[in-house]
């Protein structure tokens, strides 16, 4: 094979990666591509080289989950919180804390250990009023960790709410008017979070209970463990920082 | 500063400011020495009492603002008493689970607005009921109230506060239902901000002291007041359940949940023992009073105790219960091998720090986050040719009537029965010859094979009675009476006998076909089992004029007779 020939091939697996509901089990090609991906070093380096360029990391390449990509900031290949919800736009820092909070706790229903995400066989079946009623207990808890502090917000800075009391006080449901879900009910938003993972392949529905019961893919776990490996630097790492401005 | 206002005999106090000594009471009023823990200490109870009484404020607004709906068609009710109904039903509904539905609290209010307004009407009492449950859920978006108030700490500050007494709730069947808040069972209890079982003690030591004195309706009132403690234990403890389900490391077991399961358990049994004694002193109240309306209270008094009672046994069996989830989890979870590579524990790490942050402070990680774990979003590139070509495409041509209807092939969808009728028929025929005499399956093989009944194949014939034959073999009995049906049926057993083709008296024309018979009989093997038919009915008749305890297999479980 020429460098050119291996080289469209290499791209070939990238564009695997960027359909990410397409598994390797469903295409002899894709197979063979992630098959050379895991057996040559030459090829594989191919592959990160073009993705790089792309603004791509690889994160893991597996038979089960195919080419799991991760888009830096500056890819043309990042998403952005406003492409999922029109309405949640830069100004409105209420909504756009629910919809992230949200994902945040499906990842921690979904992995409540770090051992789980290093498990092949760990496929765990996560409703949505699991996760409702996580980070209600979590605001719970938190409530009486902070039973003795002053914690309602100026009333001229509203953004200085604590994040869990804005999630305790937002309704769950509701049954008021004509019976449609309310866009701000916190039901809703995990459901919306769950149609979004389904959307990029890392989710599937396994039934309509409890508000609907959903599974990861090996894909999400991939991306949740990038996300949760200690020597990998983001935005979050800054809430550990035990310097950061409280508020 | 509090133990100073308290000393009442002259002593000495050295105040801590300057080290002098000072001898109480001092000359002229006394004015207790600033100090920082002092100002904290009144500020806190200055905004405790201001949210507390925030609580109050929707039923306030209620009250206010009731002749300004419906052109005042409300101004004839008391609302607020209507909204203390709806807290109470629904908090009397909340248990381990679940709250009251919205059309059940507005049922329990309407008996209540038709005794305020006799005149209004039924529609006008459920309007009345229905604006009052929706007030009290709240109206805005968010569906909170929210007030401010000052907080002086360090500098003066106006804080707002947010809160809610009924919330929806959805259920596994997407039922909506409601719960109240701890805000509205602080209003309703009257108890603000107090701690859950002292609270429940004292409420029980006076239900006892007040039926000595046969002051039965403000003893009924306690009761109510313990059954609402009673719930928050049980809601307590169902969510520390919920959380040791998911991760045992997120909950602190030993020092936080296994003490107050102990505590509330030795709570639970003096409980059961406090109210046994108070039911024993009411009974005995009940049947010494002499009023009728007394007698009545105590009867009321009665059910409300025994509610409670049953709340305690619940709450008790779930306590009991929680150990072993406490075990089963542990078992699940602890005994799996640790992460290799450093891995941040999602939940601890990340999630609840982030929970602690501002809002302003915790969009910036959540938003990368959200962005990060959904992968890669691939752009779609649009190609001018592509796209030139697909506007002037001719748009598709839409026949009035659409498509041809094509004519569907129709197939019966009889069972695909593997015997066809005519051999269901002729193995049926052999076996109605079977009567109470048993009979051996090699007589009823034979005579089958030799059955003449065109079109069936006598093979096959043969094949479905041994079939049918093993069916009855050892026939449930007991479902069958219990199901209360008595027709008789056949039984089918074995007495070890091997299955042989058995020899009839070999006339010489029949040799060829007893050849031919032998042949066939080789298909089948195993014991010559012995058929016959059992008249259940009569059966049962003889067991029943017989002992009962003579023939217990022959007897009907259930009582179905």
């Amino acid at each position: 094979m020429t460098v050119a020939e291996d080289t469209g091939r290499a791209a070939q697996l990238v564009a695997f990666g960027l359909r990410p509901k397409l598994r390797p089990i469903e295409d002899a090609d894709y197979l063979e591509l992630v098959r050379r991906y895991r057996q040559q070093d030459g090829f594989a380096g191919a592959v990160r080289a073009i993705a790089d360029g792309m603004g791509l990391d690889v994160l893991d390449v597996t038979e089960a989950a195919g080419a799991v990509l991760g888009a830096r900031d500056d890819s043309a290949f990042a998403i952005r919180l406003e492409d999922y919800y029109r309405r949640a736009r830069e100004t409105q820092t209420r909504r756009r804390v629910l919809h992230g909070l949200a994902q945040l706790a499906i990842a921690a229903c979904c992995f409540p250990r770090p051992e789980d995400l290093e498990d092949p066989e760990h496929a765990p079946r996560v409703a949505v009023t699991d996760v409702d009623e996580y980070l209600r207990d979590l605001c719970r808890r938190l409530d009486e960790q902070h039973a003795e502090e002053s914690l309602d917000p100026p009333a001229d800075q509203l953004e200085l709410e604590r994040a869990w009391r804005m999630y305790a006080r937002q309704p769950e449901a509701t049954a008021t008017g004509d019976m449609r879900a309310h866009e701000g009910a916190t039901r809703q938003i995990v459901t919306k979070a769950f149609d979004a993972l389904i959307e990029r392949g890392l989710m599937r529905q396994v039934s309509d209970h409890l508000g609907g019961i959903y599974q990861p893919t090996r894909a999400y776990c991939i991306h949740v463990r990038e996300l949760s490996r200690e020597d990998v630097w983001f935005e979050l790492d800054r809430v550990r920082n035990p310097d950061a401005p409280a508020w | 500063m509090v133990d100073q206002f308290d000393n009442t005999s002259p002593s000495l106090a050295l105040t801590e400011g300057d080290g002098q000594l000072m001898l109480e009471p001092a000359l002229g009023p006394y004015a207790a020495p600033p100090t920082e823990a002092a100002a904290a200490v009144a500020d806190q109870a200055l905004a405790r009492r201001a949210k507390a009484m925030a609580c109050t404020l929707p039923l306030h607004h209620l009250a206010a603002s009731r002749a300004r709906v419906r052109d005042g068609a409300f101004a004839g009710y008391t609302v607020w008493e209507l909204a203390f109904v709806a807290i109470d039903t629904v908090t009397v509904q909340m248990d381990f689970d679940r709250g009251a539905a919205h059309e059940a609290v507005i049922d329990a209010i309407v008996p209540y607005a038709r005794a305020q307004a006799p005149n209004a009407g039924e529609d006008e009492d459920r309007a009345v009921a229905k604006w009052v449950l929706d007030e009290l859920i709240g109206t805005t978006s968010n569906r909170e109230f929210s007030i401010e108030y000052s907080d002086f700490d360090a500098e003066y500050v106006r804080r707002s506060f947010g809160f809610q007494l009924l919330v929806e709730r959805q259920a596994p069947d997407g039922s909506i239902y409601l719960r109240a808040t701890d805000a509205a069972i602080n209003v309703l209890v009257g108890a603000l901000d107090t701690d859950v079982e002292s609270a429940q003690a004292a409420a029980e030591a006076k239900l006892e002291n007040l039926v000595r004195r046969g002051r039965l309706s403000e003893a009924q009132y306690a009761a109510q007041q313990a059954r609402y403690r009673t719930i928050q234990l049980g809601e307590q403890l169902r969510q520390d359940l919920a959380a040791t389900r998911r991760n045992l490391a997120g909950v602190d077991w030993t020092g936080e949940i296994s003490p107050r399961l102990d505590g509330a358990l030795a709570h639970i049994a003096e409980r059961l023992e406090v109210e046994r004694r108070i039911v024993a002193n009411i009974r005995a109240t009940r049947d010494e009073a002499d009023r009728p309306e007394l007698r009545a209270q105590a009867a009321g008094l009665l059910d409300l105790l025994e509610d409670c009672q049953n709340r305690h046994i619940v709450l008790q069996r779930k306590l009991m219960e929680a150990r072993q989830v406490f075990l089963g989890e542990q078992q699940r979870q602890v005994f799996a091998p640790p992460a290799s590579v450093r891995l941040r524990d999602i939940a601890e790490e990340l999630l609840v720090p982030v929970l602690k942050l501002s809002l302003a402070a915790a969009e910036p990680p959540l938003v990368d986050f959200f962005e990060r774990v959904l992968g890669p979003r691939p752009q779609r590139i649009g190609r001018l040719s592509a796209m030139v070509r697909a506007l002037l495409a001719p748009s598709r041509e839409r026949e009035q009537l659409g498509a041809e209807v094509v004519e569907p092939e129709l197939r019966d969808l009889s069972c695909d029965e593997r015997f066809p009728e005519g051999v269901r028929a002729a193995a049926a025929t052999v076996l109605e010859g079977v009567g109470s005499q048993p009979r051996r399956l090699s007589e009823l093989l034979r005579e089958a094979l030799q059955s003449r009944v065109a079109p069936a194949e006598p093979a096959a014939v043969a094949h479905l009675l041994a079939l049918l034959v093993l069916h009855s073999y050892s026939p449930e009995l007991a479902s069958q009476l219990r199901a209360g049906d008595e027709t008789s049926l056949l039984m089918a057993w074995t007495d070890g006998v091997r299955l042989e083709l058995a020899s009839k008296s070999p006339g010489s024309a029949a040799k060829t076909e007893e050849d031919h018979l032998a042949g066939e009989f080789v298909r089948f093997f195993g014991d010559d089992l012995l058929i016959g038919r059992l008249d259940l009915a009569a059966a049962l008749h003889l067991a029943r004029a017989e002992d009962d305890d003579l023939v217990p297999s022959l007897r009907p479980a259930g009582g179905a007779r």
